[in-house]
């Protein structure tokens, strides 16, 4: 694939629940999207009006410097908890070629701002992709993550379109974890009738797995392979913990919403 | 491996809590703890718990404080200014000799501050908090699964000493998620609580959960029986009848500076001790897991055979006070902070190191 993923003019809406990757999945996306089309065109909007820590807006360096598009809040109350969206995220859907990646905040109650947005996507392709980490509580069996699903399509007013697949257990996850997980939401995807889109795969997982995916080269560099037929992304997770030994500490803050 | 669960930290405190028994849960929302009563909400009622969003703080704590006295397991939580609220009814819950347990997820103050994490409320937890003459135990977990394996602990030390446990949780962990594995579940048995209101089967009168002593020699006297109290427990936490839950040390055998940091700090403090010795600088790591009673005796030992101490927090300086108390001046004890929210690198922390060791 050499494309913004889905196309140019593609509206891509991710939930899921808390913890599930959302963010993780947007940042990779929407960074994938400008390699692609270059600086100015891959926009993410950043709808997140639940938690603090973990929202996009902290990485704003260093996505306008890949060249994104980053929609959020005004910068002087960044660190609020207010549950208020700024106008840019409606103008965003005004520009062809430039394609959209929505993150919302944590929580299922995190995505209702998605509620508002679902008739401005207009004649645009859209996808809905619902992300699920089967090690997450809540969405262990089969059963839970029917359930929850159904809840994020109310409180979101959205149908989903595909399921992404998560499977990992942040630093314990094995090629055993990753595929015990997949075999679940393959299961899960064979209930609901809805394709699995894709599988998120850490760049440390993808170096296990060496020449299985192809290409091969995308195990180091990111984006999107398949392993055995199953299309993967290859992503890099940005709330890894800056305190374990080895890791780039001066690179991404651990965690806090000012990144100071 | 296949029955680990990747959770947050506060979803875990939420967990844990109903595995060690407890049924009740008063609180109120504030970031960044907001995720424990959002889980308990779903999780309790699948157990015929009872979760209760009070009006506010003090309402909260004051609902533990009769769920306590009829010697229920219960639990609340919140976030510094919230915690702050509550120290009028932890002070009365010490008095009437209650167990519960009290989460603090730390936030930046004073104040309202922010809701970025710190480590500034080892004051407020370690010396009371509230008013009169009284003691909290207080457990500093530093992972996820630390965090479930101290909820459980807490509530079995609550019962024990009959006693409010804290639990101090910086912003980090109670935000961050990491694989987990649940422990067993508990139960109690009210029968061990003969002082318990819903005892069923006290015998003659009511039993009374009181704090109010009117003749100053009855004062004195509960007074001086809470003080023996907590002289038991700082025994026998100091005979190492709570090794696992006491104190960590790292590379301290040979270490020419020993640093001390509790919570999220030690795991930094890990990398940098590694770091150092890379470097050929002999460090060291003691790691504080309770901070009341605090493990004097393992640093008063080590101060006999290191060179020097270097305390880090995410605050002004306050674990450093009692380090010092301690170390009794043996050997020097330095101090290095950051706060309003701001996360130590482990490159500053090796850079102070530096700085103490090769001073040149």
């Amino acid at each position: 694939m050499s494309q913004p993923f889905g196309g140019p003019e593609q509206v891509t809406f991710l939930i899921g629940g808390l913890g599930a990757g959302k963010t993780e999945l947007a940042l990779n996306l929407s960074l994938w999207n400008a390699a692609q089309l270059g600086p100015g065109k891959s926009h993410l909007l950043d709808l997140d009006i639940i938690n603090p820590f973990f929202r996009v807006r902290r990485l704003r360096a260093a996505l306008e410097a890949a060249g994104v598009v980053l929609v959020t809040p005004d910068p002087r109350v960044q660190n609020g908890d207010l549950p208020a969206l700024p106008a840019r995220v409606w103008a965003a859907f005004e520009q062809p070629g430039h394609p959209i990646v929505c993150d919302v905040g944590g929580g299922e109650l995190g995505l209702r701002p998605l509620a508002r947005l679902t008739g401005l996507a207009g004649r645009r392709p859209v996808q809905v992709l619902c992300v699920i980490n089967p090690y997450r509580p809540g969405c262990q069996t089969v059963e839970q993550v029917v359930a929850a699903m159904r809840r994020y399509s109310e409180l979101s007013a959205l149908t989903i379109t595909h399921l992404v697949a998560n499977p990992h257990l942040a630093a314990e996850t094995t090629p055993e974890v990753f595929e015990a997980g997949l075999a679940r939401l393959r299961a899960v995807a064979d209930q609901v009738h809805l394709p699995l889109a894709f599988a998120m795969m850490s760049d440390a997982l993808a170096v296990a797995y060496g020449d299985r995916l192809v290409p091969a080269a995308t195990a180091r560099a990111g984006g999107f392979a398949t392993l055995d037929g199953l299309p993967v992304f290859v992503i890099r997770r940005f709330w890894e913990d800056p305190w374990h030994l080895g890791c780039k500490s001066d690179d991404v803050p651990p965690c806090g919403p000012t990144g100071a | 491996m296949a029955d680990k669960v990747l959770m947050k930290g506060n979803e875990v405190i939420g967990e844990a809590a109903v595995l060690a028994g407890c049924r009740y849960y008063f609180g109120y929302p504030i970031t960044p703890q907001s995720e424990i009563p959002a889980y308990l909400s779903r999780r309790l009622p699948e157990v015929e718990g009872v979760f209760l969003q009070a009006e506010s703080e003090v309402a909260a704590i004051n609902m533990v404080y009769g769920a306590a006295s009829a010697g229920a397991r219960v639990m609340t939580s919140s976030s510094s200014p919230g915690v702050s609220l509550k120290q009028e009814g932890l002070s009365y819950i010490a008095g009437a000799e209650l167990p519960c347990v009290v989460v603090n997820v730390v936030r930046g103050g004073p104040g309202l501050g922010n809701i970025s994490p710190a480590q500034s409320d080892y004051w407020q937890a370690t010396r009371g908090g509230g008013h009169g003459d009284y003691r909290t135990l207080v457990l500093a977990p530093n992972s996820v699964q630390e965090i479930a394996d101290m909820t459980i602990a807490a509530f079995e030390l609550a019962d024990r000493f009959r006693n409010p446990v804290l639990l101090l949780v910086d912003g980090i962990l109670g935000q961050m998620m990491e694989p987990v594995q649940l422990p067993a579940p508990l139960s109690y048995d009210l029968n061990q609580k003969p002082w318990a209101l819903g005892n069923p089967n006290r015998k003659g009168g009511r039993n009374l959960c009181s704090t109010i002593f009117l003749d100053v020699e009855q004062l004195e006297e509960h007074n001086w029986h809470l003080y023996q109290k907590y002289q038991v427990v700082t025994d026998e936490f100091a005979k190492g009848a709570y090794q696992h839950l006491a104190v960590e040390t790292h590379a301290v055998d040979d270490a020419e500076i020993i640093l001390v940091g509790y919570g999220i700090i030690s795991r930094i403090l890990k990398t940098v001790v590694e770091k150092a010795r890379k470097r050929g600088i002999k460090a060291g790591l003691v790691r504080p897991k309770t901070l009341w009673p605090f493990p004097s005796q393992v640093l008063a030992d080590l101060a006999a055979r290191t060179k020097q101490f270097l305390v880090v927090e995410m605050s002004c300086g306050q674990m450093v006070e009692d380090v010092k108390l301690a170390v009794n001046g043996r050997k020097p004890v330095f101090f290095f902070g950051r706060t309003g929210g701001t996360v130590p690198s482990d490159f500053e922390i090796l850079n102070e190191v530096d700085k103490l060791v090769r001073p040149d």
